[in-house]
């Protein structure tokens, strides 16, 4: 169902199922959802609550083990290994829980730096602060201390820092204001630009969508309905369904025209 | 400032005074409980030092009410000064108490940590041996052990930390449990933290201001037992002195000899609200810190 | 406008006491509700919107003090003069931003939906039972007497927004107030709930206030709008006219960085540099030249009066507004 041919490089996910079992009912979450991102490249995938989406982001990271299906990175079997730096990073959805608060934003950052001299952590802390656009001095603050925006800059610098092949963003933007949610999309669009990971955006928000992805995959109840190019799917969709949620959309009708 | 914390830093002031006094002035319980408790610890420590061996008898000077004789507390019926007895007796039950939250705290909320981060087969092992001790009742506990060991003060401190690290365990669990689903948790997982470097540096920290507020509201409960049980003569005995242990040696002059029955009791009761007080005004320290609506 | 309006608002200001002296959170707020009518506060979180409409609902803090001229409905409140705000409490109708949270888990739905107007003495349990029926069945729900026994544990998300609105609608309040109504919900269910709003205005006449961050909300459902920045409003008016030709560039710098349907696929959108200020640190005179693209010396040294553009019922509080003044 992809529409590009699968490369070897960057992450594939291949018939992956998955169900919850909670006092011996079992639940349905996924039901064989194949995709393929490449290197550069970003791929929404959308859908309405329920539809399993961060069920799926997860699943991408490494967080949970599906019960069916494998993962690949670059071509090898995918899993997280404890104690090690992932190669697929997450940035979430509520900024605020995202990062300890008891601890420093320098910390935080930090956390993928283990390994390295302090010396070597210092610099490169200030680096990433400065790529996502927030300053140096930043680096010595708590949590509380930054706005909603600022912080999630800093789980960008964080995800950064571990030089992901991919990075998983669950709703990135829906705990954002208007004007800092432009500001988070065009640090995405940058940051894709200079370090070509592949990204995947998983968000209900038809529109974040719209300006984030090269190709769209549309879940509903943990399935695949539609898998198509940005540019095909927010023209003509091809599912009934895909073409449900772009009328339902608020937004349709309110365009930058007029002044 | 947000407008949220405009409005809080509105409610939680109580006036203009600066910095950190006026923060504990705030906290009218915390205040009083720490003031008790200091006056308690220093007059403890200024009379053990005039008086040092409150066990000495002078049998010739047996219960002498308060102000003969020299002994501004009275004596007991073996001459012994009950103002040193409860001076020492307050240590006894303070060093106890501390010991025990000490111990009780550190066990319990390591198998909270573990029962709330691993859960699985792990968590329902841990929680039925939860169950099984609080299916003991403590004081049939303390009675069966004291048919088979020797009442001391070593042996009081473990038995009063094996009854009583469970409330420890469940409330660190239920947190653990919360804290565990929080996305920075996620994040240090795929930052490449392992299991010990997460449950220490990230989950201890997030409970630690709850073992501090159970383990001071506790530390009262832990004082009448160990005066209750030194009471009944399963506790601590002389020469190591009790305010339990006092109390029953007076408790059939309560209507001849008051002192001996009712001024360790009232020691025991300060201590107590001591531990109390700035219990309470922990708990209501850490709710502040929640966030506030408009 | 021939009808009083349902809700009227004079000079309404905001304040609290702290430690660092007197911190206003919102100024210079005027509203003029008509009846049957939907109008729209947008704005950014810290903006001040729920604590203003807050203030009229009188469901502020008792630490935040309240200033100016209140009408709801047939009372009115002169605050300045010594009236009590909390007069206002229960005249004009609430739907929180979290719904779930206006009601008591712990007690069934038909108890709470009656007790709204049984406690004020307006009905007695019959004539309150018949009403809560009513206002279930004209929030959507198709068989409202299986709903009063329920607990709101047992109702799905959009439900509980359904359920909550019927709630505030019980006492036929002159007007509602919905704070961020759709934010938790689907797309589906958001153009639903929205669509519900429009038509108890149409149908009962209630003025509804929505506040919202979202601008399609707006857009839509909204026949005028007030656009608030740092505790004030800085432009109101006709919906089609305040978006489709903004006035104040607060409002079209807005616009150009919201995601509309017409965004570009994998481009940079439009930012607002800065940041909008917080309360305590509002810039002197013009509050959003700091950050405005067409600011001048005048922004900075002298605060701009509100004043109508084009058409009377269209305000802006700008020195150069982007439509010419009338």
């Amino acid at each position: 169902m992809s529409t590009q041919t699968t490369t070897t490089q960057g992450l594939v996910a291949e018939h992956i199922g998955h169900h919850y079992l909670h006092s011996r009912v079992s639940t349905e979450v996924l039901r064989d959802v194949s995709l393929d991102v490449a290197p550069g490249r970003t791929l929404a995938v959308i859908g309405e609550s329920g539809a399993g989406k961060s069920t799926l982001a997860r699943i991408l990271c490494g967080l949970e083990r599906p019960t069916s299906g494998q993962v690949l990175l670059d071509g090898a079997t995918f899993r997280l290994h404890r104690g090690r730096v992932a190669p697929v990073q997450m940035v979430f959805q509520n900024p605020v829980g995202a990062l300890d608060p008891r601890r420093t934003i320098g910390h935080s950052i930090a956390l993928p730096l283990r390994n390295r001299p302090r010396r070597e952590r210092t610099a490169r802390v200030a680096e990433l602060l400065t790529a996502v656009g927030l300053e140096p001095k930043h680096a010595t603050r708590r949590p509380s201390r930054l706005s909603g925006g600022q912080l999630q800059r800093v789980v960008l610098a964080r995800a950064l820092a571990a030089r992901p092949r991919v990075l998983v963003c669950d709703e990135p933007t829906s705990a954002l204001d208007v004007s800092v949610q432009a500001q988070i999309i065009n640090l995405l669009l940058d940051l894709q630009k200079a370090e070509d990971f592949a990204c995947i955006v998983v968000t209900h928000d038809l529109l974040v969508a719209k300006v984030l992805a090269d190709d769209v995959l549309l879940l509903r109840h943990g399935a695949v309905v539609e898998s198509a190019t940005a540019a095909t799917f927010f023209t003509a969709p091809a599912s009934e369904y895909g073409q449900d949620l772009m009328a339902s959309s608020v937004w349709t009708h309110l365009t930058k025209g007029g002044s | 400032m947000t407008t949220e914390s405009a409005v809080s830093t509105a409610v939680t002031t109580n006036g203009a005074r600066s910095g950190w006094l006026r923060r504990l002035w705030g906290q009218k319980s915390l205040f009083l409980g720490c003031s008790l408790a200091l006056i308690l610890i220093v007059g403890s420590f200024i009379i053990t030092w005039i008086r040092p061996d409150p066990s000495q008898q002078h049998l010739e000077y047996a219960l002498s009410p308060p102000g003969t004789n020299g002994y501004p507390f009275g004596s007991d019926p073996l001459g012994r000064d009950v103002l040193a007895w409860c001076a020492a007796g307050i240590q006894t039950a303070g060093i106890v108490s501390a010991a025990v939250v000490l111990i009780s705290a550190t066990f319990g909320a390591a198998v909270g940590l573990v029962a709330g981060y691993f859960g699985g087969w792990l968590d329902a092992v841990l929680m039925r041996i939860v169950d099984l001790q609080l299916a003991i009742p403590p004081i049939l506990l303390f009675l069966a052990a004291s048919t088979i060991v020797e009442p001391s003060t070593f042996n009081l401190i473990v038995l009063l930390s094996i009854a009583g690290w469970v409330p420890y365990a469940r409330v660190v669990r239920t947190k653990t449990q919360s804290e565990r689903e929080r996305p920075y948790i996620a994040a240090a997982r795929l930052s490449g933290a392992g299991h010990l470097r997460i449950l220490v540096t990230n989950l201890l920290p997030a409970v630690a201001s709850t073992l501090l507020v159970l383990g001071s509201l506790s530390a009262g409960y832990v004082v009448l037992w160990e005066s209750g049980l030194s009471f009944l003569g399963l506790g601590i005995r002389p020469p190591r002195a009790s305010l339990g242990y006092m109390i029953s040696q007076g408790r059939n002059l309560l209507t001849t000899s008051w002192w001996i029955v009712t001024l360790p009791g009232i020691a025991v009761v300060l201590v107590v609200l001591a531990f109390n007080l700035i219990g309470d005004g922990l708990r209501d320290r850490a709710g502040l810190d929640a966030r506030t609506d408009l | 406008m021939t009808a009083d309006p349902a809700l009227a608002v004079s000079d309404l200001r905001v304040w609290v006491e702290s430690d660092q002296g007197t911190i206003t959170l919102v100024e210079k707020v005027d509203l003029d509700v008509a009846p049957g009518s939907v109008y729209g506060i947008v704005g950014e979180s810290g903006a001040g919107k729920t604590v203003a409409t807050r203030a009229t609902v009188g469901l502020l803090r008792d630490q935040l003090k309240v200033g100016g001229r209140f009408s709801v409905g047939p009372i009115h409140i002169d605050a300045d003069t010594g009236d009590d705000t909390r007069r206002l409490t229960g005249e004009g109708g609430v739907v929180l931003q979290d719904p779930a949270t206006m009601f008591d888990p712990m007690l069934k739905l038909g108890r709470q939906l009656t007790e709204a107007i049984r406690h004020r003495g307006i009905a007695d349990r019959k004539a309150a039972r018949r009403r809560a029926v009513e206002m279930l069945a004209a929030v959507g729900f198709p068989e409202p007497e299986h709903i009063l026994p329920l607990y709101p544990h047992q109702l799905s998300g959009g439900m509980v927004q359904r359920a909550a609105i019927a709630m505030a609608l019980m006492t036929r309040p002159p007007v509602l107030v919905v704070d961020e109504p759709t934010s938790a919900l689907d797309a589906s269910l958001r153009k639903e709930i929205l669509e519900l709003l429009r038509s108890v205005a149409h149908n009962d006449g209630t003025a509804i206030v929505i506040v919202s961050h979202d601008l399609g909300v707006i857009g839509q459902f909204c026949d005028s709008v007030a656009v608030m920045y740092a505790g004030r409003i800085v432009e109101q008016g006709p919906t089609t006219l305040v978006l489709g030709h903004p006035a104040h560039p607060y409002t079209e710098a807005l616009l150009m960085t919201s995601l509309t349907a017409d965004v570009t696929l994998r481009t940079e959108l439009p930012v607002i540099p800065g940041s909008q200020p917080a309360p305590g640190s509002w810039p002197a005179a013009c509050v959003f030249a700091p950050r405005c693209p067409k600011a001048e010396e005048r922004c900075r040294t002298e605060a701009p009066q509100t004043r109508p553009v084009t058409v009377p019922q269209r305000q802006v509080a700008c020195h150069f507004p982007l439509e010419p003044a009338t």
